[in-house]
């Protein structure tokens, strides 16, 4: 059996008409965007979080605001937060990092969030799904949320893993493989069979985007990676629950990628699966670099834009905008020294999240405007004017690029 | 149900969430949201028309200002090849009918007048010359459409 399967059918409460079933989830994720949209219902009739121990409520699109409906938008959340005498996760970081670093988030777990992106938790083998805020209101409420079981394709990862790759490839790689329908209501699940094993931080980069296809989950099945994780999270035990992660599992479809073969890939405008490698778009000259998001503004981008950046200088002319994705990737860049290397070589940090991905946050683009950016999305409008162009590409290439004002990868610099 | 009649909006494929309504127009006031369907769809009127759009429709955001934009301009209905996952709840936790066929975008044209049966899983232009099966919608989001909504349905006035 999938552990996506094992994972669904021990949640499940009973059923909800049709093919969906209520499951019980174990952690609830709410940014202030999704809750303010249903503030005034809950004002009104009074309603509280039925199992408030399961939630998490986070400022972080609007962290902090930069208009004044933006302003009074968020003092709603808050106010309502503070008459249920709940702690907001004020200005911490993006949701996602959030829920990764939070003790809650563990193997088999059900996340639901308020976010598309939720599907990034699925790195440390949760089963993290995201949904509008009117489901999630039912998780709030109720303490339940339906949902139908997914059909599971496997994805097994194997070979070295080159030193120019990063998770943003990976995924990328993956995407190509799959096309932009096939996962759509499905759930992927990754087996890391690779040389050393790819890192924690790219593990989460990886399951962020499998929503771009529509997918619905992206775990990877619990290892000695995942323990680390949790040791380094100060979890003494690294207990994956009652499921089992070795027998046979079914899939409605399995794949095999061979890392070993992987170049560094972007995707190219307008859309996620507009994906070439690096080497067939550089030289196109930018004029923005952003290295950040749920997607890609963790501790492994920002020591390896650091490694780039260290002693050189970005390139004159360019806006270089460096966001760590938490509160706490913040203090561990500060601590690494990384912060200072960026900060010397010109890039400009902002405070912990979203930043001007989703064209919420300073750093948004004019028409004309061609930028590289670690972020998930490229759609039209996605960092501003429509007119805009982005290339999503890893955080090593986005770091040379600062450095060259185009697009380049490191070992050309 | 009674059938919904209005007038087609057709659209192409992969349509996302930031061009069918850019953040920017997220807010809490309605006549914000309702001007930032499509951006404004070129001064088009969306008041009664049923968008009928390709494959991936709705790809994107979780954000529900997207769904209300839609409600709020008077889009009645959404058909399309095949829909997100994510935008497909939304829209029926909002009481927006989504629906899947394949072959309504080929059959249909920009601002022809159709028909939606959702008792009878049928589109149907107005002569009634061109009749096309709709897949059938899951008990569980019908529930959705008759109570008007998810909020609504639990009781959440």
């Amino acid at each position: 059996m999938s552990y996506v399967k094992q994972i669904f059918n021990s949640k499940i409460i009973g059923p909800a008409g049709g093919a969906y079933h209520w499951l019980r989830p174990d952690l609830v994720l709410l940014p202030e965007y999704a809750l303010a949209l249903h503030e005034e219902m809950l004002s009104r009739n009074n309603l509280k979080p039925k199992a408030p121990q399961k939630v998490m409520i986070v400022a972080d699109h609007f962290s902090p605001p930069s208009s004044i409906e933006r302003a009074e938008i968020l003092s709603k959340v808050l106010n309502l937060c503070k008459k249920w005498d709940f702690p907001v996760r004020m200005f911490d970081g993006i949701c996602h990092q959030l829920l990764v670093e939070d003790e809650r988030a563990i193997p088999g777990t059900l996340i639901v969030g308020a976010d598309s992106h939720t599907v990034t938790a699925g790195g440390v083998s949760a089963l993290a799904v995201g949904f509008g805020g009117a489901d999630i209101m039912a998780a709030l409420l109720e303490d339940q949320i339906a949902m139908r079981e997914p059909e599971v394709i496997g994805v097994e990862l194997t070979g070295p893993i080159p030193k120019s790759i990063m998770g943003k490839d990976i995924i990328l790689a993956v995407l190509k493989l799959l096309g932009p329908e096939k996962l759509n209501y499905r759930a992927l699940e990754f087996v890391d069979n690779s040389v050393g094993g790819i890192d924690q931080d790219d593990r989460f980069s990886i399951c962020n985007m499998v929503v771009e296809a529509g997918g619905k989950a992206a775990l990877f099945i619990p290892d000695k990676i995942t323990k680390k994780w949790l040791a380094a999270r100060g979890e003494e035990s690294s207990n994956f629950g009652n499921y089992q992660t070795d027998s046979e599992r079914e899939y409605v479809e399995r794949h095999v990628i061979d890392l070993g073969n992987l170049k560094p890939l972007a995707a190219l405008p307008h859309d996620p699966f507009n994906i070439a490698p690096v080497a067939e778009v550089a030289g196109l000259p930018l004029d923005q670099v952003f290295i950040g998001s749920c997607s890609a503004g963790r501790i492994r981008d920002l020591a390896a834009a650091a490694k780039i950046l260290e002693g050189g200088r970005v390139a004159g002319g360019l806006k270089a905008i460096v966001i760590p994705a938490s509160r706490n990737v913040y203090l561990r860049a500060l601590d690494e020294g990384y912060l200072r290397t960026l900060t010397l070589a010109g890039a400009t940090i902002g405070n912990p999240s979203c930043g001007p991905c989703g064209a919420i946050d300073k750093g948004l683009l004019g028409a004309g405007e061609r930028c590289a950016a670690t972020i998930n999305r490229n759609y039209r409008g996605r960092m501003g004017s429509p007119d805009a162009e982005v290339y999503l590409v890893n955080s090593r290439v986005a770091a040379a690029s600062m450095i060259a004002g185009r697009l380049i990868e490191p070992e050309d610099l | 149900m009674p059938p919904i009649t209005g007038s087609v909006y057709l659209m192409g494929d992969d349509v996302n969430t930031d061009v069918l309504h850019p953040s920017r127009f997220y807010s809490l006031s309605s006549s914000t949201r309702a001007a930032g369907l499509l951006s404004g769809a070129g001064g088009e009127s969306m008041t009664g028309r049923i968008i009928i759009a390709g494959r991936n429709f709705g790809v994107g955001s979780s954000r529900e200002s997207v769904i209300r934009g839609f409600i709020e301009s008077g889009v009645q209905a959404v058909i399309a090849k095949s829909i997100s996952r994510i935008f497909y709840r939304n829209a029926y936790n909002a009481g927006l009918p989504a629906i899947i066929c394949k072959e309504a975008a080929e059959n249909f044209s920009h601002a022809q007048i159709i028909q939606i049966d959702i008792e009878q899983n049928t589109l149907r232009d107005e002569s009634g010359d061109i009749t096309l099966p709709f897949v059938p919608i899951d008990p569980y989001f019908l529930g959705l459409i008759k109570s008007g909504g998810l909020p609504a349905g639990h009781g959440w006035k």
